[in-house]
């Protein structure tokens, strides 16, 4: 009896709902089709390629309290780098697991492009995702002195991937500390382009990186890099593309900024 | 026993023969229904709709009443299976325009949408004022000037739920933010940097609010485009009395790298 009520009153919200008119506040958007549902569907999200964010099991992506999403353990093309082989133990033993992968909605999907394209020119080389942000947004405080340990990393847009390495491609680079004279110039630079290409707005890194600082234009970079700027503490070049924002900055060594391009996915339009 | 018991009984009786009567009827009604729906629901199809989202010429972030819930890829449709009814659907590209329209998904079927992404001036909206701000939403707008040539601050609503909290904004454009507490005072921002890294023209900024309530972020500063995000919360480590950020610095690293 209750079934039966309640499909009177289902009958009676869905007439009301067929005679509601569409407001459509804004252009670009238009109807193609309508088809009956598939059978075979269940709730949930079904996505057209792999993504580099957790989901839960109907395909819906998790999201925090802060809206942010989740840098999944793996996937094609990518791993978490705090799940590196060489710096878990590590990783495990300050809490860093799982509590510093948390990023914003669009600058995850603009990484996401990074690494499919990634994994499309390298497919046997996956790429390091590593810090992000919290899930609360800001950042842990790994060495418990009450201070967020980054100035970035704190509104989920900047995602540092990690620098190949030329003999073992997920072999963690510390630059001054260990392996960093083993780094893939080649991938390098690739990782570069591809960032630029596909959303990030300025990268950061460790001059002492490369040894290309002053010809990053003859080091098979697609692209053509211009005015070199003295900062503070480091040097600024920006693309030969007119109206283009990206920026690249390159720190002066320090020994604490090496194993990684900190990028900062925020796409101009 | 008296004409008007009698008359009494009957009509109780009749009463209660029609109440049978219905319920008996709606039981009939029940069961092939109720059978239908049982099939339905084992066919894992019952009372859902469906929304595929496809996006030319790039992928598109897809939320669904505010919330989100994947992207589209380059020719390939995100296919979204709800519960019927009023939804409000955002289709946006990063950096791009976003298009938000209310529409409603009907029980068993798959609508399908194309959302032509393209480069317009309407990338830079002007918005009425003030707006509610979502958490981790990505704002964009332009100042413009009145008749008289002087800008026109925009307002934005943040409705805070709960206090102690701290709230995140990193803006692009030559633009400033002031935002006042629900008890009308400003609150005090720490500008974390002006140039971050070295990337000009954006200001990261960080404020802590004094409870729950309503806060009003108001932009002003030059004519022209601008953008913003905006993000909140309190990391379980930090307490409103520490210092923010300390600044780039990577934690120790283990020996040997």
């Amino acid at each position: 009896m209750r079934a039966g009520f309640a499909i009177l009153v289902f009958v009676a919200l869905a007439t009301q709902r067929s005679g509601a008119q569409e407001a459509i506040r804004r252009v670009g958007v238009t109807e193609l089709a309508r088809a009956p549902l598939s059978a075979v569907a269940k709730l949930g999200v079904t996505h057209p390629l792999p993504r580099i964010h957790t989901l839960y099991a109907d395909g819906r992506p998790v999201l925090s309290e802060a809206g942010f999403l989740q840098l999944a353990d793996e996937g094609p093309g990518f791993y978490y780098g705090a799940l590196n082989a060489d710096r878990v133990d590590y990783a495990r033993s300050v809490g860093m697991l799982g509590t510093n992968n948390w990023g914003d909605v669009e600058s995850m999907c603009l990484a996401g492009r990074v690494v499919a394209h990634w994994h499309h020119a390298h497919p046997t080389v996956r790429l390091g995702l590593d810090e992000i942000s919290s899930r609360w947004a800001g950042f842990p405080d790994y060495d418990k002195d009450g201070i967020s340990d980054h100035l970035t990393h704190q509104v989920g847009m900047n995602i540092n991937f990690l620098v190949p390495c030329s003999v073992r491609p997920e072999r963690y680079i510390h630059h001054g500390v260990a392996h960093e004279g083993l780094i893939d110039h080649a991938l390098f630079i690739d990782l570069l382009d591809i960032l630029m290409e596909q959303g990030a707005l300025w990268l950061t890194t460790n001059r002492g990186l490369f040894s290309l600082t002053d010809q990053l234009s003859d080091s098979g970079s697609r692209h053509a890099w211009q005015s070199q700027e003295r900062l503070a503490n480091g040097y600024s070049m920006t693309l030969a593309i007119p109206g283009k924002a990206f920026r690249l900055v390159l720190l002066n060594p320090k020994g604490d900024h090496g194993d990684h391009i900190n990028a900062m996915m925020w796409k101009d339009a | 026993m008296t004409t008007s018991m009698l008359t009494g009984k009957c009509a109780a009786s009749s009463l209660a023969g029609v109440v049978l009567g219905a319920l008996a009827w709606l039981f009939l009604l029940d069961a092939p229904r109720g059978n239908a729906m049982q099939s339905e629901l084992e066919s894992g199809n019952a009372a859902l709709a469906g929304v595929s989202v496809q996006s030319d010429p790039a992928p598109a972030m897809v939320f669904l009443n505010g919330v989100f819930v994947g992207e589209t890829a380059q020719g390939k449709p995100l296919l979204v299976v709800a519960s019927p009814g009023d939804v409000q659907l955002r289709i946006g590209e990063a950096g791009r325009l976003d298009a938000v329209f209310d529409t409603s998904l009907e029980r068993g079927i798959t609508r399908s949408f194309m959302a032509v992404l393209a480069a317009t001036d309407e990338a830079w909206p002007v918005p009425t004022s003030p707006i509610r701000l979502s958490v981790g939403q990505p704002v964009r707008g332009k100042l413009v000037t009145d008749a008289a040539g002087k800008v026109q601050p925009l307002r934005y609503v943040i409705d805070e739920p709960a206090a102690p909290h701290r709230l995140l904004t990193l803006i692009k454009g030559s633009i400033g933010c002031r935002i006042t507490d629900p008890e009308g005072k400003e609150v005090v921002m720490s500008r974390m940097a002006k140039n971050i890294e070295g990337s000009p023209g954006h200001a990261f900024y960080e404020y802590r609010g004094v409870g729950a309530g309503r806060y009003i972020m108001e932009i002003t500063g030059n004519p022209g485009p601008f953008s913003f995000r905006f993000a909140q919360g309190l990391p379980p480590h930090a307490s409103p009395d520490k210092p923010g950020p300390k600044g780039r610095r990577e934690p120790p690293q283990p020996p040997g790298g």
